[in-house]
């Protein structure tokens, strides 16, 4: 039943959304009928795509094995939060997740964009549409989720026993939104390159769905790289994977589009560039989605897969890629170049943003890329280590922490401000301080390169908030109203910025200042980890829902003190027969301490113990950065208020 | 000056400072491409860099000696190669299973700083499957 129900609705989907395409391009129609028939099909495709995947959770949560991909990755026995999960944790699922994703944007677009010009929107709309029409044609043709096989099996093979776990609940949806978000700018940028509105306005449309994407994205990334911490016990938050690699393409590109859109928003200067951004950053969120799927590319992400569908995948990217770029070139405009150009101004400086940003893209991709073009021209298998990409990744972070501070507090086309000058020197000595302060009370020995990384972190994060502070702190009674006025259209980008001083912070000093011990213990024995002494108490076992572990009890203690217990554990599904890794992580302020076990005997325990100074810093800076964003999205009209009120 | 001059002047700094970047780029990549080897391809001599070594895990062939010290041979079917690892290894980690190892020949012995680890136990490492489907 659930087969054949589900495999109609994907069906009518694709019946909606060829009625949309009818109606958003047919031209005999008139605009009211056009525009009112458009949504309605519109909303079809969504609400049947929506219902195909409650379907398909419904198989999942009655485990109907009777559906190939519940019967490959579920079982009975499985907890019912990995059930609803575990949708997306396979090939079939995840794409419908996408599909998913990519209609309730379209929906999105048509519940809350209704005041944008009708041909505009209706090009939005049909680009939208041509989207989801080829995901659903490759869904249905080479990874349909609701394939019949009869009779149906007692019980399923399981789910991977590294996707059962808290972090698989949240960041592959994340990831998702923030790729698919990207889709939005796609079908407005073509849909705006083919009308070519005469007012700026569209800078205004789109920002907004660059700021969600953006924050999907970031918020997607970051979860991604706490589970491989915590979860696969690697210990690591970057691996420079392909994979990792492919959704960080997407999150710089979107990083300049936001920079671009402001600027293009505030000064009308490149329109094009804007565009393409947009453009950019939805095909490498295609690549990404391309890469994980096939397994072109050897990653610690790569599932067993099917090349044929890569090959789709292939098709429909290239497909995109190559329609945009056709209708990109025979949409150029000319640039406005009677402005006047003033090197010490914002739109300068967002430029010099967007060249470092791109260089960096460039430099990440061709080290992804490259190990493919050398094996296709002279079959040898190469690896790019991570140290490639740190070395030439340091350079260009250097260049942009610098100037990240600098460029908000330039005007947009004058030169300084005597009061912008005064505020960055006073910064400047103050980073200089701590960093001094740094090198001498905690570390005598810190190599200078490091210090000058962690100095650059502490400049960007004093600057934004000196840049909050009130303009003039002896006369204090500012009131309430006046600090909103003046604070609320810049705190957004100035808890990002403060955000990304302090990742990059915790990154530097995590990386230059972690100890880690791989040793053998006994019984009893005790180890000196930095501050902390860590002993071994023994082990027990803690019986879990599909799962033992073998837990390994140890004390962590300071200054003869004990601080927690620490219990990390090997678990064993029951019926897989799967290992797993868990770690322990216990939190001290801002650092952690990280154990994991290997081989445990009765006599002695293999185990691997960390101390890692400063690396919440990592996280909590990309969370800080998502909030910061949706700070902005959220007071987006009180902004625009704000700043149209107070132009001068 | 104009602001075409001005511009001019922009876009050529912007210019030499890509290309002076593309040199390192390319300095940084030299330096830091690691070759993938079957144990049958394998140099052991001239391969002194640091390299990967994949196959499958011969049965039979994991030790354990003192303190973390692990010792196991990879095979392509046709020729062998013995690894000597310190560390915990990854859960995925069998015999009889795709392994990639990474690091340098020191006497004839593959001394591995890394095994690569994976996510899902059916796969095999692109290369380890190639490698064995030519033998």
């Amino acid at each position: 039943m659930i087969a054949l129900t589900g495999n109609l609705l994907l069906l009518f989907a694709l019946l909606s959304s060829i009625s949309t395409l009818i109606f958003a391009k047919t031209p005999a129609i008139n605009v009211d009928k056009k525009y009112k028939f458009t949504c309605l099909f519109g909303v079809f495709q969504f609400l049947f795509i929506f219902f195909s995947y409650i379907l398909l959770t419904y198989g999942f949560i009655i485990s109907d094995f009777s559906l190939i991909t519940v019967w490959q990755n579920s079982e009975i026995q499985k907890p019912l939060i990995y059930k609803i999960t575990g949708v997306w944790g396979n090939h079939e699922g995840s794409m419908l997740l996408w599909l998913l994703i990519l209609s309730v944007f379209l929906f999105f677009i048509i519940k809350y964009d209704r005041r944008i010009p009708r041909s505009v929107l209706l090009n939005t709309i049909a680009v939208q549409t041509s989207i989801i029409f080829a995901f659903l044609l490759f869904i249905i043709f080479t990874s349909n989720p609701f394939a019949l096989q009869l009779p149906a099996p007692i019980d399923g093979i399981g789910l991977n026993t590294l996707l059962q776990d808290p972090g698989l609940i949240i960041h592959p949806p994340m990831l998702y939104v923030g790729y698919v978000g990207y889709s939005v700018l796609f079908s407005y940028s073509v849909a705006i390159m083919l009308e070519n509105p005469q007012t700026d306005n569209w800078a205004k449309w789109v920002e907004k769905w660059a700021y969600i994407s953006w924050t999907a994205l970031t918020l997607g990334i970051c979860i991604g790289s706490w589970w491989a911490y915590y979860e696969l016990g690697w210990g690591g938050w970057w691996f420079w994977d392909p994979v990792e690699n492919a959704s960080l393409l997407p999150w710089i590109t979107g990083t300049a589009l936001i920079h671009s859109l402001h600027n293009y928003k505030s000064t009308g200067q490149h329109r094009d560039w804007t565009l393409l951004l947009s453009l950019l950053s939805f095909s490498f969120s295609l690549m990404g989605t391309f890469l994980v799927r096939s397994g072109i590319l050897t990653s610690v992400h790569s599932f067993a897969s099917d090349p044929q569908r890569g090959l789709w995948i292939l098709i429909i990217m290239s497909f995109f890629i190559l329609f945009s770029l056709l209708i990109f070139l025979r949409n150029l405009q000319k640039e406005n170049e009677k402005k006047d150009f003033v090197f010490f101004s914002r739109g300068t400086f967002i430029l010099i943003n967007n060249y470092l940003l791109m260089v960096s893209v460039v430099v990440i991709f061709f080290g992804m890329m490259y190990p493919l073009l050398l094996e296709a021209l002279t079959e040898d298998r190469i690896t790019v280590g991570p140290k490639y990409f740190n070395i030439v990744i340091a350079p260009l972070v250097i260049f942009i922490a610098f100037l990240m501070p600098i460029a908000p507090n330039l005007s947009w086309q004058d030169n300084w401000t005597q009061y912008a000058l005064k505020k960055l020197m006073i910064s400047f000595v103050i980073t200089i301080s701590i960093t001094i302060a740094i090198q001498i009370l905690i570390y005598g020995n810190a190599y200078t390169f490091n210090l000058l990384l962690l100095g650059l972190a502490i400049w960007i994060i004093i600057v934004s908030i000196i840049d909050l502070l009130p303009r003039n702190l002896s006369n204090f009674n500012l009131s309430f109203s006046e600090l909103k006025r003046k604070n609320l259209p810049i705190m957004g980008s100035r808890i990002v910025h403060m955000a990304f001083g302090m990742m990059i912070f915790g990154i530097i000093y995590a990386s230059a200042f972690s100890e880690n011990k791989d040793l053998k213990m006994n019984l009893g024995d005790k180890i000196q980890i930095n501050k902390f002494e860590l002993q071994y108490d023994g082990f027990g076992t803690h019986i879990g829902e599909n799962y033992d572990d073998l837990q390994v009890n140890f004390s962590l203690m300071k200054d003869d003190k004990k601080v927690a217990d620490m219990a990390p554990a090997k678990r064993f599904f029951r019926k897989s027969g799967d290992i797993t890794t868990e770690a322990s992580i216990q939190k001290y302020y801002f650092d952690h301490i990280y154990i994991t076990v290997g081989e445990v005997q009765e006599q002695f325990i293999f185990v691997s113990v960390s101390y890692k100074p400063f690396v919440r810093f990592i996280w909590l800076g990309g969370f800080l950065m998502a909030f910061g964003v949706s700070f902005k999205t959220l007071f987006r009209s009180k902004i625009i208020g704000i700043t149209d009120a107070s132009a001068n | 000056m104009t602001n075409k001059v001005k511009r001019l002047y922009f876009y050529t700094t912007a210019t030499l400072l890509s290309a002076l970047a593309v040199g390192l780029v390319l300095i940084a990549l030299e330096e830091n491409i690691i070759y993938f080897y079957s144990p049958s391809q394998i140099d052991q001599s001239a391969a002194t860099n640091l390299v990967r070594v994949g196959g499958l895990v011969k049965n039979g062939s994991l030790k354990m000696y003192n303190d973390l010290g692990i010792k196991f041979i990879i095979e392509d079917n046709v020729a062998e190669v013995s690894v000597t690892y310190n560390g915990i290894l990854p859960d995925l980690f069998r015999e009889g299973q795709g392994v990639i190892a990474e690091g340098k020949f020191i006497d004839n012995i593959f001394v591995a700083n890394e095994i690569v680890a994976k996510h899902d136990e059916n796969y095999m490492p692109k290369e380890v499957y190639e490698a064995l489907k030519n033998k």
